[in-house]
């Protein structure tokens, strides 16, 4: 499926812009027919499963693969004959990819000396770069003395230290620590604020990408699925896979029964699942999907949705309790409540309970 | 590791069984090394240490002229090789069907010595009349193409040492990570330059090693040499011609002896290497780390 | 950089190429470069390989030979009072096929399995130390070891285990399966280990967990792990007990033979036909024997540890 280009980003300000792109590997299909549009300046994420297609799309764009077909547009420039060289692109890899056999600041100055910068310009220039990223004063260290965290940062100075239009990260934190994940992410926001340039970054972690991104684009079975800012993704996702991968959320498969109001319902053995229509019409195949956050529990039915279902184990996660229940089919959901409410003491297993929710927070999904 | 509880009889039995094994492997070069040494030679009663042998081998003319004819072989082989057995290397790691490379590449070292020898002596007789027939009938200066002699034993060398350089090389850049290659051609880098200052300086050890061996073996090497020369002499053909007319004479058992030791002095040195790595490694990885 | 950089100026660009439309060539031909080498090995071992096929079909000349298409080099072959010393030759060669599988194969279980990892290529490089001395002269130095007055004969009278000189070992059969043996252990040994090596360590830990009994491990899991390895080693050694002229010349008695040394001599006798027709065989025997191993055993796959 395409997605037709955004248009609120007029030709000229889009950093890549990508038309057709198609890569396979014998019988896989890596890359289907890919149109994808970047805005210059912006935080952009490819986010998907493993082996989805979104490296592939990143080193497509860097030029480390060849397309079979379709065209790469970078800062207006058609590239996809370009080799990375070439590229007004800059590259930050998974496995860090220092040279370990040039100190720090030789890493940093490797570029800058390609182009034939005289020594001590390359020095002076690697030094300032290595300081913007924290790391003043580590020009002497040798790569393997460094920490992951460091390494990344040095990954980071060397390619900012040519000054590409674009920067592309390959899964660039994958390697670290929940902790040092969530610092990284930050300083990688501020980074791009500060220096402006587009950031095209590709992971599988959803929290990652909602912390970084100005946009989202999901890319599953080398497709592009949707995109769109995280708030949109997040809360109102389009697609039923977006809604599947992003945020915890339970689902209805079924037919449209009626459509009342503006109000779509699907059958359930529990009740009416209800969802804002959007102009569906009843008979249509089609899944609703609402956040688990946005459910309620409670041993009354409400107004709005409410399905009836037995009370099964509730888990304590910190932050919040999450509740596990059952429809009468044995379908389990999941509902999420701030821990020590009333909604959230005194079940017991097997004990009828009511989940509901208002249907202006649920999602219809055609596909 | 687990085998904690394998008896350590059982891995000193191992170790006893796999060093006679070895000695016994090399006990003939290690007893012709030590009858080298003998001012009186062979099955002779007494034994008096003497490097008088080996004098008379640096003394002989015929042996020194076969020796250098030897070295520039190998000069002339290492210079193809080892270019040769990089890009095969680069080579099989790009490519998604790897069997025919390996084929090629692989299969002379199953070829025996006598077998390849001759069916590669008469490819280049044929291919040398061919271009004589060609010299005669256009008047073209080509009718010494392919005669036996210096190019030909150094295609027939090239043949027999490339796959023993792709293996060394292919275990070298195993352990090299190839996205350097990539980060360095994205900081701008051509292709040959991401080769010669990235990824050269690390493989170079196993370069090295391929490059030694790839020496070693041209130099121990005597059927496809002896086959495909034409007029002049190596050393490993003086020795065999040696032993074969005129029987075992302290001369071969010193010329044998620089072969053996030569060859034990390099395999102690790339040993002594890798001890050496290895507590530079650990060093490395010692090294504190900061946050 | 936008936001605080430090005042150095924009990056210069990369220095383009000298000439746009060399550079392109350059790349085209750095692209060829690479099918080089296997061009080089098809036109100077497999052309020359198959060729012999062609060859043994033509005629003796005086000198040389000229083109026909006749069977007698393969009557000459198979007819010759040599062959019965051929077909021996075949028996010797699987014999030392045997004992370097019996001896050598265990040693490389046990460097894969007892031996530390770090250690383990250490253990090898004590093997590739034969390789690198010259097989002629291990080959050659096996006489003052094997004969009459020689090493395994004077340490034997002096410990008194014999009273006489054992001459059976040298200038015979046993002679030449000892020399095979000697020569091409090392390689049976390196293609066990590394068939291995594409196998993690923690199958035979698994194994021990399980609590398998030795000799069940050793055929369910060992030998099926090791078998392209082994099936390797032994084409290797029985082609070249084949194919390798000097031990048989150096250690075999009177009127020994093996391909080799039958298509040396015919060569020297100027009877190329002949020599062509045994390098035929041989090499069609073993293509043919690295193509069954490939089916049955996926040989390509010793490989495996470098991809």
């Amino acid at each position: 499926m395409t997605l037709a280009p955004d248009l609120d980003a007029p030709a000229d300000t889009a950093a890549v812009s990508v038309r057709g792109l198609a890569k396979r590997y014998g019988p896989v299909r890596a890359l289907d027919a890919v149109d994808l549009d970047i805005e210059a300046g912006s935080y952009f994420v490819l986010l998907g499963p493993s082996g989805g297609g979104k490296t592939t799309l990143l080193r497509a764009l860097g030029g480390f693969i060849r397309p079979d077909a379709g065209t790469v547009r970078l800062a207006g420039r058609e590239v996809q004959d370009l080799p990375p060289n070439r590229r007004p692109t800059g590259m930050v890899f998974q496995s860090y990819a220092l040279f370990p056999h040039m100190s720090v600041l030789g890493n940093v100055a490797y570029g800058l000396k390609l182009r034939r910068l005289s020594a001590e310009e390359a020095r002076a220039r690697a030094e300032a770069v290595l300081a913007r990223v924290g790391l003043d004063g580590y020009g002497e260290r040798r790569v393997w003395e460094l920490s992951g965290g460091q390494q990344q940062r040095v990954q980071l100075a060397r390619a900012l230290a040519l000054e590409p239009r674009i920067l592309l990260l390959d899964e660039p934190l994958a390697a670290l620590d929940a902790k040092l994940r969530k610092e990284m992410c930050y300083e990688l926001k501020h980074l791009q604020e500060q220096v402006g340039i587009t950031f095209v970054h590709v992971t599988h972690n959803q929290e990652e990408a909602m912390t970084v991104a100005d946009r989202i684009a999901l890319i599953s079975d080398g497709r592009l699925v949707e995109s769109g800012a995280p708030k949109e993704i997040y809360e109102r996702p389009r697609r039923r896979f977006t809604a599947e991968f992003v945020g915890e959320r339970n689902l209805f498969d079924g037919r449209v029964a009626a459509v009342e109001d503006g109000i779509a319902a699907i059958e359930t053995p529990g009740g009416p699942a209800l969802a804002p229509a959007e102009g569906t019409a009843p008979g249509a195949e089609a899944a609703i999907s609402v956040r688990s956050e946005r459910l309620t529990l409670s041993r009354e039915p409400r107004p709005g949705a409410a399905l009836r279902a037995e009370w099964r184990e509730r888990v304590y996660l910190g932050l919040v309790a999450q509740h596990i229940v059952a429809l009468p089919d044995g379908r389990e959901l999941s509902i999420r409540i701030a821990p020590g409410g009333p909604e959230d003491a005194g079940w017991s297993a097997g004990e009828p309970c009511h989940v509901g929710w208002d249907p202006a927070d649920a999602r219809l999904h055609l596909d | 590791m687990s085998e904690d509880y394998v008896s350590p009889w059982e891995t000193r039995l191992g170790w006893l069984a796999l060093s006679a094994v070895v000695l016994a492997i090399m006990s003939p070069v290690l007893y012709s090394i030590y009858i080298s040494f003998n001012e009186h030679g062979f099955g002779a009663a007494r034994y008096d240490f003497t490097t008088a042998w080996y004098a008379a081998v640096f003394e002989d003319a015929q042996l020194l002229s076969a020796l250098g004819w030897t070295v520039a072989l190998a000069l002339a082989t290492v210079v193809v090789t080892i270019p040769f057995a990089l890009l095969c290397a680069k080579l099989f790691k790009r490519l998604r069907r790897k069997l025919w490379l390996v084929f090629l590449i692989l299969m002379p070292l199953f070829a025996p010595a006598d077998i390849f020898a001759s069916s590669l002596l008469v490819f280049f007789k044929t291919l040398n009349g061919t271009f004589e027939g060609i010299a005669d009938a256009t008047g073209l200066p080509v009718g010494h193409f392919f005669q036996l002699g210096f190019v030909t034993a150094t295609i027939g060398l090239i043949v027999y040492t490339l796959p023993y350089a792709f293996v060394v090389i292919l275990i070298t850049m195993g352990r090299y990570n190839a996205e350097q290659t990539e980060a360095a051609r994205a900081c701008g880098a051509t292709a040959w330059q991401a080769f010669l200052q990235v990824e050269f300086p690390q493989i170079r050890p196993g370069v090295l090693a391929a490059t030694a061996f790839t020496v070693i073996l041209v130099f121990n090497e005597y059927v496809r040499s002896n086959a495909l020369k034409g007029g002049f002499d190596t050393f490993t053909t003086v020795l065999i011609s040696q032993m074969l007319n005129i029987g075992m004479s302290e001369q071969s058992y010193a010329m044998g002896g620089m072969m053996s030791l030569t060859a034990i002095s390099v395999v102690a040195a790339i040993l002594a290497w890798t001890f050496a790595r290895r507590a530079q490694l650990t060093r490395r990885a010692a090294a504190p780390a900061g946050n | 950089m936008r936001g605080g950089g430090a005042g150095f100026g924009p990056v210069p660009p990369l220095p383009d190429p000298a000439s746009p439309a060399l550079a392109r060539l350059g790349a085209r031909a750095a692209a060829a470069a690479f099918y080089l080498p296997p061009a080089f090995m098809a036109l100077f071992f497999l052309a020359p390989s198959l060729m012999t096929v062609v060859w043994s079909f033509w005629e003796r000349t005086m000198f040389w030979m000229e083109p026909a298409f006749t069977l007698f080099s393969y009557e000459n072959f198979f007819l010759s009072a040599r062959f019965g010393n051929f077909l021996s030759s075949i028996g010797h060669s699987s014999i030392a096929v045997v004992i370097c599988f019996v001896i050598g194969f265990p040693i490389a279980v046990f460097v894969r399995r007892r031996i530390p990892e770090i250690a383990q290529h250490r253990v090898m490089l004590l093997f590739i130390l034969p390789f690198m001395v010259s097989e002629i002269v291990r080959t050659f130095m096996l006489r003052p070891v094997l004969g009459r007055n020689g090493l395994v004969n004077s340490t034997l009278m002096e410990l008194g285990v014999i009273s006489e000189p054992i001459t059976s070992i040298l200038f015979t059969p046993t002679g030449v399966v000892i020399g095979e043996v000697l020569s091409f252990l090392p390689f049976m040994v390196f293609c066990g280990f590394l068939a291995m090596e594409a196998a993690p360590r923690h199958v035979f830990e698994v194994c021990a967990d399980i609590g398998a009994p030795r000799w069940r491990v050793f055929k369910d899991v060992i030998l099926p792990l090791a078998a392209p390895g082994v099936f390797a080693g032994a084409v290797f050694i029985l082609v070249n007990g084949l194919g390798v002229a000097l031990i048989p010349n150096t250690l075999g008695g009177p009127g020994a033979v093996n391909a080799g040394l039958i298509a040396t001599q015919a060569i020297i006798a100027l009877d190329f036909p002949l020599a062509m027709a045994v390098s035929a065989i041989m090499t069609l025997t073993l293509i043919g024997l690295l193509a069954l191993g490939h089916r049955l055993f996926d040989l390509a796959s010793i490989l495996e540890p470098f991809k």
